[in-house]
């Protein structure tokens, strides 16, 4: 099996670079807006010259680099090429699985040979997609015998490279693999692994799957294949549709909103956007969780079964609610919010409603969902969130403010004036 | 930093066989005409139902956005960034 897996290169930062020259050659990190905290979504290799990584805090990449350049992530325009270029994937093999927005696996077992072996493929590939996308969209191409191997090679080939790990290479591989490389084992398990003396793959490969088992449960089968270089998972091209188990939402609370009555704004924000969500989706759901972080990292929820399932935001939030107040309120400081809902069924399965009140909050529901298909998700807000606004401001991208701006005309159509700067 | 502009402007556009945008070649924006030097990227963005697709173009020595909406049919000047604005 031969297995190629495509990474963009600084995805989001060489997009923008593509898209503005003159950010071109210069340190920049995509992030929120600059003016809030908010952390590094994407750095440039320029920037990840001064050590900036994503995940570091806007402050921290500031300190390592002060003539650094903040872009507002726009992610219209990352979804935009991410279907482009998979368009331009899907022309060489419809066995493609979309691992995130810019990573994805191939295998390309039947067609390597009609386009002379897995490297003078892969190197096809990387041409086509710069003259697609433009010179500076560039990405790395893993070639291996399965997604796990395929995954390492990668970061052999950043930036910009192919490297292929054929099958006699394995060994060497796992031999100069530290265990935590790979994707799955977090620092927990890594801890846990050097404690037993186990640092790379292929010291993993020499404990017996009974021996790993007995210490990890079910993960120890998973560890004891990954240590002789195989993968249990195997490719889910994108037309084979995933199961969908649950549909829900959660948000770092800003620091505005931090108190009870704006974190119950943003729960009921929420729970709107998963109602509308699993409506679009025709689905509903019967488990309604809970999930709330205080200011000290502390987290707080719940779940609870309903007796019918639902699509209906209403009745989400009335449930949610009453798991926070189970939990006794919301803290003092909320910093995040989550709800979501599962066991989700199809929603002509889910008998209609009987009461009058329900049928008339359904058409309601129904109704905004056909206003914001037409107009957009800014076009329509309930006045009880209007403050949670400042959640689609802070992610900073372009489509988000213009569905403020959208938002903001509506309001000031409505009653002139009226609506809060930004 | 792009400033905001959102006028209308005339287009005048080459449709590639087998590409899938349109292509502008040249604009004309409060009667005069600019050259499209180079074409950075291409986006498209839902608002509602519309389509609209996003072009980050060199033109006149500047860079420009361009929209066009697909549902009023019109091109649109959407953002300008002049040569010594930086980004």
């Amino acid at each position: 099996m031969i297995i190629l897996h495509i990474d963009m290169d600084a995805y989001f930062a060489s997009v923008e670079q593509q898209a503005d020259p003159s950010l071109r050659g210069r340190p920049i990190v995509v992030s929120g807006r600059p003016d809030i905290h908010s952390v590094v979504a994407a750095a440039s290799r320029e920037a990840k010259r001064y050590g900036i990584r994503a995940g570091m805090t806007t402050w921290e990449a500031h300190k390592l680099c002060p003539h650094i350049t903040f872009v507002p992530g726009d992610p219209d325009k990352y979804e935009t090429i991410t279907r482009r270029f998979l368009d331009v994937l899907i022309d060489y093999t419809p066995m493609v699985e979309v691992y995130s927005i810019d990573e994805v696996f191939m295998d390309v077992t039947q067609e390597v040979d009609r386009h002379g072996g897995p490297l003078t493929l892969a190197r096809k590939i990387q041409q086509r997609l710069r003259a697609e996308l433009g010179a500076w969209i560039t990405c790395s191409i893993g070639i291996a015998p399965n997604k796990l191997l395929a995954k390492l090679a990668v970061e052999e080939a950043k930036p910009t490279g192919v490297h292929w790990t054929r099958p006699q290479d394995v060994a060497q591989v796992l031999a100069r693999t530290p265990v935590e490389a790979v994707c799955g084992i977090g620092p927990r398990i890594s801890r846990r692994l050097a404690h037993m003396g186990i640092w790379t793959l292929a010291d993993l490969g020499r404990c017996s799957e009974g021996y790993l088992r007995a210490r990890f449960g079910v993960m120890g089968a998973v560890l004891a294949l990954w240590g002789r270089g195989l993968d249990p998972n195997a490719l889910i091209p994108y037309w084979k549709e995933h199961e969908l188990k649950s549909v829900g939402h959660s948000h770092a609370v800003p620091a505005v909103l931090r108190h009870p009555e704006g974190a119950r704004s943003v729960l009921l924000y929420l729970c709107e956007r998963t109602g509308r969500r699993l409506r679009a989706k025709e689905l509903a759901g019967r488990v309604v969780h809970l999930d709330l972080r205080d200011a000290h990292m502390r987290h707080r929820g719940g779940q609870r079964a309903l007796e019918v399932p639902t699509d209906d935001e209403e009745i989400i939030f009335r449930t949610a609610l009453a798991l926070a107040d189970r939990q006794g309120g919301f803290p003092e400081a909320t910093t995040m919010v989550g709800v979501r809902v599962s066991a989700v069924i199809p929603r002509g399965e889910v008998p209609r409603p009987l009461l009058a009140v329900q049928r008339r909050r359904e058409r309601l529901e129904a109704t905004m969902d056909c206003i914001r298909d037409r107009y957009g998700e800014g076009a329509l807000w309930r006045g009880s969130v209007y403050a949670c606004r400042v959640l689609t401001q802070a992610t900073g991208g372009m489509g988000r403010q213009k569905e403020i701006a959208l938002a903001r005309q509506a309001a000031d159509a409505a009653h002139p004036g009226s609506s809060v700067p930004a | 930093m792009l400033h905001p502009v959102d006028d209308p402007v005339e287009m005048e556009v080459l449709f590639p066989a087998r590409a899938p945008y349109p292509k502008p070649l040249r604009l004309r924006w409060q009667g005069r005409p600019f050259p499209v030097e180079s074409i950075h990227l291409i986006h498209e963005r839902w608002e509602g139902s519309t389509r609209l697709l996003l072009y980050s173009v060199t033109a006149g020595g500047s860079l420009l956005r361009l929209r066009y909406d697909g549902t009023k049919v019109r091109w649109f000047l959407d953002g300008i960034q002049w040569e010594d604005d930086g980004p």
